[in-house]
């Protein structure tokens, strides 16, 4: 075809090139990449803090961990999927099924005491000397 | 050569001079399916109003299946000590009824009404992803199918439609009913994955020019929040019943107390999904009358932001009310008292909503056409369901209620008299757009006040009944329990609606009939009604609009015709005939036809029954989804041989469900766009030329 | 021509662009993202499930199967490696990306190679991590409560990567094939890292925190 709408095509009516001017470039992932892979390091590493301090460090451990875990998170999210440089309405998306899950099965966790689980199972298993089940035949029941 | 029609979103042009000759025929197993006409027509299409259709006549056969079954039941309860059914055929009956009434009725009959009236109402030629609109039929309607098959191979599910653990597992259910009940769950799962997917895209990406979300019409605002609700709500009742499949088939014990798994976490996982799913089958409903009523009383919707605003919140508190069906399990008072909380809240929006009906209503003008009397009574009904819902926000009260006939009453008062009346009244309103002539005034009024009765006289009872403490899902009763009477009267009541539906039926075949013998069109406007749909001829031409229309406020279509003049009195400013469209499109680039969502989605319950009964069944199944994939991909969406015009391909929109259902073996959709889409031409990067 | 005439009257009259959807945002990438936004409440689900179970494991043998938790047995460092390399597959893919809007098609194929190949290599590891609990330490899928989750969730998972790497390979043949939409690879790369930040998350919550 003509000239004409060869530069039509090139002003990009179907995909709005937003990533043409405003992602990262390769430098700035790499960046970030190695920024990921220092905190995962730093993640893997309170594996072995309780070896290395001397000491039960897990009071400190899980919430470095969890925070670790959302910054890596959110960088993953905000520049590799490009949600920092896209429309907020895909933020907007995302972050409502983020927002739910989190909300609805921290409740859900809640209710089924989830957090005061001490890790003792004995409520889910039978008591010690479980009643005999009701058994009209049975001699003796 | 360019043609205006092809500028619109549907046919994002290139401006390349495609590839037109590269585009590869699509594997050549299929001729691309041409027809126009015939039943083919049907099996091909990826219309939006065609497949709506199809998604009302599918989800109208399940409601007389699920009809029958109520009837059974109720035939059992209606004396005491009946042996009609055995107990254990009873539980499939009731079972088998709550699942087809919820899963094959209410919400494809509702997905019917989103899938034809949407595009039409933002103004739009089709939805985003048209072949995956249709494959979302075909899955549900296989899924469904798969579900009901049971009957025939060993008896349908028996665990309640909420199909509570530990009874759903082997121990206490070894036959293959509730096999079928989470498969064939999960399969309709996929199918309305898509679908929302879809229909959530199409309300934020298709809209006409002007259309901001705040003029969009009441009943696409009500649908899109329940798509929004089903997006969020199907995976978590898709993680319920993948756990119970491995539970049931690979030998987990996720539900099982025995071996250390835990009952509660089905009840909570199901009601997670379950709460919001009452909104997804009632809202649709709102949505209808919301817009009847504005035209029946010639009056705007009162409160037009509050109406909007009071869906959203119900979709939205909807996610933290769950917890109310379980008040009787031993959660905890702290548990109970914070969702008795939020239940009593959740009732505001929807008082919310009832209070703008009627005062939409006052004052109006209004005329009690049959879509206005099924409008209305939902108003009713559905109040009186809202009130007994509220008395379930009262722990202490629902303990006394739980599982009693109080709450069947309670819950057919808002499902059948909220969404089914609602929608009822809906096919009126709009079966002269779909197509083409009117049903029956006089008999419509008769299938009105028949179904009113009888719904009342088969429900209202049931209020009584449960608070002298009858049982639901109890096959009998004895004689001296005094639940004699009040179960005669409800028994009659519910052959009374099998008659209105009787009725129903006989109202379409003769209004038929009448109009084959003497064809009155309608008009495009018959109602002197609102919204955009009523801007293109009756029934909506296949590529809806010929222009699109540009939109500059809320109900255009009204604007269009009336005004005010200095007294703020409503004046026409223009002739109904004058504004609505009626040339024809010079060229329109409309999807062309495909089979292979049709070939996808028949593979689905192959691998289902593989599941349940031998491996081998599934490979046929696979064979077919990954047949459909390829082909699906391989296809472009728009056929380049059609004869339209200009042949612009736009990327397919769909391809991204085609890898989607390869995960949809693992039971849940992967939206893969984009593997597909470049099956279709670049637009932008690629090697730039 | 007539294209171009017909163009620039249509911006008059429409200042919005029309050409684009509503929202400016095309349909797939707003799909993708909506149904990424349902993936959340599906793997939502399988953590929470497996949170409620992991502590779990049946105190009395034979009754309520292996007395022993999943985590009991897990190899940090080897996993260590495993998540290493999916991240490192989440950096190939928006390399990828950034070689299609280039339109360097050469890069585009390579980077997507070794993305594949990566993810490839991230089942590996978790097949013979999966191979390990079975096989050496007697933990099986139906072993107890704890298990069955801790393999359903990964399991979940590893399906979502094996579709991506199908994916990933159609758009490596796709790019030899016709021309490839630099917005398709967007969309392939957007699923890719929702399945590495599940994997972000299962990392840490699962395998991290005892």
């Amino acid at each position: 075809m003509s000239a004409a709408v060869t530069e039509l095509d090139d002003d990009s009516p179907v995909n709005p090139g937003e990533h043409h001017t405003h992602g990262p470039t390769d430098g700035q992932y790499f960046k970030i990449f190695f920024l990921l892979v220092g905190l995962t390091a730093l993640e893997v590493s309170t594996y072995w803090w309780d070896d290395i301090f001397n000491a039960d460090t897990k009071k400190i451990a899980v919430p470095v961990l969890l925070t670790l875990m959302v910054i890596k998170f959110f960088l993953v999210a905000l520049y590799f999927m490009h949600l920092k440089f896209d429309s907020p309405l895909l933020k907007r998306t995302f972050y409502a099924g983020m927002i739910i899950a989190i909300l609805v099965y921290g409740a859900a966790l809640t209710v089924m005491n989830f957090w005061s689980d001490s890790g003792t199972t004995h409520f889910n298993n039978p008591p010690i000397d479980p009643p005999a089940p009701f058994c009209a035949d049975c001699p003796g029941g | 050569m360019a043609i205006i029609e092809d500028q619109r979103p549907l046919e994002l042009t290139t401006g390349h001079e495609p590839a037109a000759t590269e585009s590869p025929s699509p594997l050549g197993v299929f001729a691309r399916p041409k027809a126009n006409t015939g039943w083919r027509s049907w099996v091909n299409t990826v219309d939006h109003k065609k497949i709506g259709i199809m998604y009302g006549v599918a989800s109208f056969f399940f409601l007389l299946v699920g009809g029958f079954e109520a009837l059974l039941i109720r035939l059992q309860l209606s004396v005491p000590g009946n042996q009609l059914l055995s107990a254990d055929l009873y539980n499939q009956v009731f079972t088998m009824h709550g699942v087809t009434m919820v899963f094959m009725v209410i919400m494809p009959m509702a997905s019917a009404f989103a899938n034809y009236l949407i595009p039409l109402q933002i103004g739009a030629r089709d939805v985003s992803f048209p072949r995956m609109n249709a494959l979302s039929l075909w899955i549900w309607l296989a899924g469904a199918i798969f579900f009901n098959s049971s009957w025939l191979l060993g008896g349908g599910a028996n665990g309640g439609w909420f199909n509570y653990a530990p009874n759903a597992g082997v121990t206490f259910s070894p036959g293959t009913g509730i096999d079928f009940y989470a498969i064939g769950l999960l399969i309709m799962g996929i199918g309305s994955t898509v679908s929302a997917v879809n229909l959530t895209v199409t309300v934020l990406n298709m809209r006409a020019p002007g259309m901001t979300l705040m003029k969009m019409p009441v009943f696409t605002w009500m649908n899109f929040v329940v798509q929004v609700l089903l997006v969020f709500a199907l995976p978590v009742i898709t993680v319920a019943l993948l756990l119970l499949t491995l539970d049931r088939m690979f030998g987990a014990a996720f539900f099982d107390a025995s071996k250390g798994g835990d009952p509660f976490l089905w009840e909570h996982l199901f009601w997670i999904f379950g709460h919001p799913e009452v909104y997804i089958m009632v809202l649709p409903a709102f949505g209808m009358v919301s817009e009847i009523i504005p035209v029946f009383s010639r009056k705007p919707i009162f409160g037009y932001p509050f109406m909007v605003g009071s869906g959203i919140a119900i979709g939205f508190m909807g996610w933290g009310v769950w917890a109310h069906h379980m008040f009787a399990s031993g959660m905890g008072q702290l548990s109970v008292l914070a969702f008795s909380l939020s239940t009593l809240f959740i009732a505001v929006p929807t008082g919310v909503k009832i209070l703008n009906w009627m005062a939409t209503m006052y004052g109006g003008r209004l005329k009690f056409s049959v879509p206005m009397l099924f409008s209305v009574g939902l108003v009713g009904m559905f109040t009186i369901g809202g009130l007994s819902g509220v008395t379930h926000a009262f722990a202490p009260a629902d303990t006394q209620q739980t599982d009693t006939y109080y709450i069947v009453a309670h819950f057919h008062y808002v499902l059948f008299g909220g969404a089914l009346l609602g929608m009822m009244g809906g096919l009126y309103f709009w079966w002269p757009k779909m197509f083409g002539h009117f049903l029956g005034e006089r008999t419509g009024k008769w299938h009105f006040w028949l179904m009113l009765v009888g719904f009342n006289l088969t429900f209202g009872p049931m209020h009584i009944l449960g608070l002298q403490g009858m049982m639901r899902r109890t096959y009998t009763y004895t004689s001296n329990q005094g639940f004699s009477m009040w179960n005669m009267v409800s028994t009659t009541g519910a052959f009374i609606i099998a008659l209105s539906l009787l009725v129903f039926m006989g109202n379409v075949v003769f209004s038929y009939r009448k109009h084959r013998k003497n064809p009155v069109n309608p008009g495009a406007d018959p109602w002197d009604a609102r919204s955009l749909e009523w801007m293109i001829p009756s029934p909506a031409p296949e590529y809806n609009f010929a222009e699109i229309p540009v939109v500059e406020e809320f109900d255009e279509f009204w604007h269009r015709k009336y005004g005010h003049d200095e007294n703020g009195r409503l004046v026409r400013i223009a002739k109904t005939e004058d504004v609505v469209e009626s040339s024809d499109p010079v060229t329109v680039h409309l999807p062309s036809p495909s089979y292979w969502p049709l070939v996808l989605a028949l593979g689905m319950p192959l691998v289902g029954y593989g599941l349940i009964f031998n491996l081998w069944w599934a490979v046929p199944g696979v064979i077919l989804i990954v047949a459909g994939i390829y082909g699906w991909v391989m296809e472009p969406a728009t056929d380049p041989d059609a004869s339209h015009g200009h042949d612009d391909h736009h990327g397919d929109p769909d391809e991204p469900d085609a890898a989607e259902i390869e995960a949809g073996e693992s039971a849940e959709s992967e939206l893969v766009s984009a593997s597909a889409g470049s099956a279709g031409v670049t637009a932008d990067g690629g090697d730039s030329q | 021509m007539s294209d171009l005439a017909y163009e620039s009257l249509e911006d008059v009259e429409f200042p919005d662009d029309i050409h684009t959807t509503s929202t400016g945002i095309s349909n797939e990438k707003l799909g993708m993202w909506v149904y990424l936004a349902s993936d959340c409440l599906l793997f939502g689900g399988m953590i929470s499930t497996y949170l409620i179970y992991k502590n779990r494991p049946g105190e009395i043998a034979g009754l309520s199967g292996n007395t022993h938790k999943v985590s009991e047995y897990f190899d940090i460092p080897f996993t260590s490696m495993t998540s290493f390399i999916l991240l490192m597959s989440s950096l190939t893919m928006v390399l990828a990306v950034n070689s299609v809007i280039r339109g360097d098609l050469t890069r585009l194929r390579l980077w997507l190679t070794s993305t594949a190949v990566l993810g490839g290599l991230f089942l590996g590891g978790q097949i013979y991590e999966f191979t390990n609990f079975v096989v050496n330490d007697g933990l099986g899928f139906t072993s107890n409560v704890a298990s069955s989750a801790f393999f359903a969730l990964t399991g979940l998972h590893g399906v979502h990567v094996v579709v991506g790497v199908i994916m990933l390979l159609s758009m490596l043949a796709i790019s030899f094939g016709t021309r490839i939409r630099a917005e398709a690879v967007e969309v392939v790369g957007l699923y890719w890292h929702f399945v590495d930040i599940v994997w972000v998350l299962i990392f840490t919550i699962v395998y991290l925190i005892p």
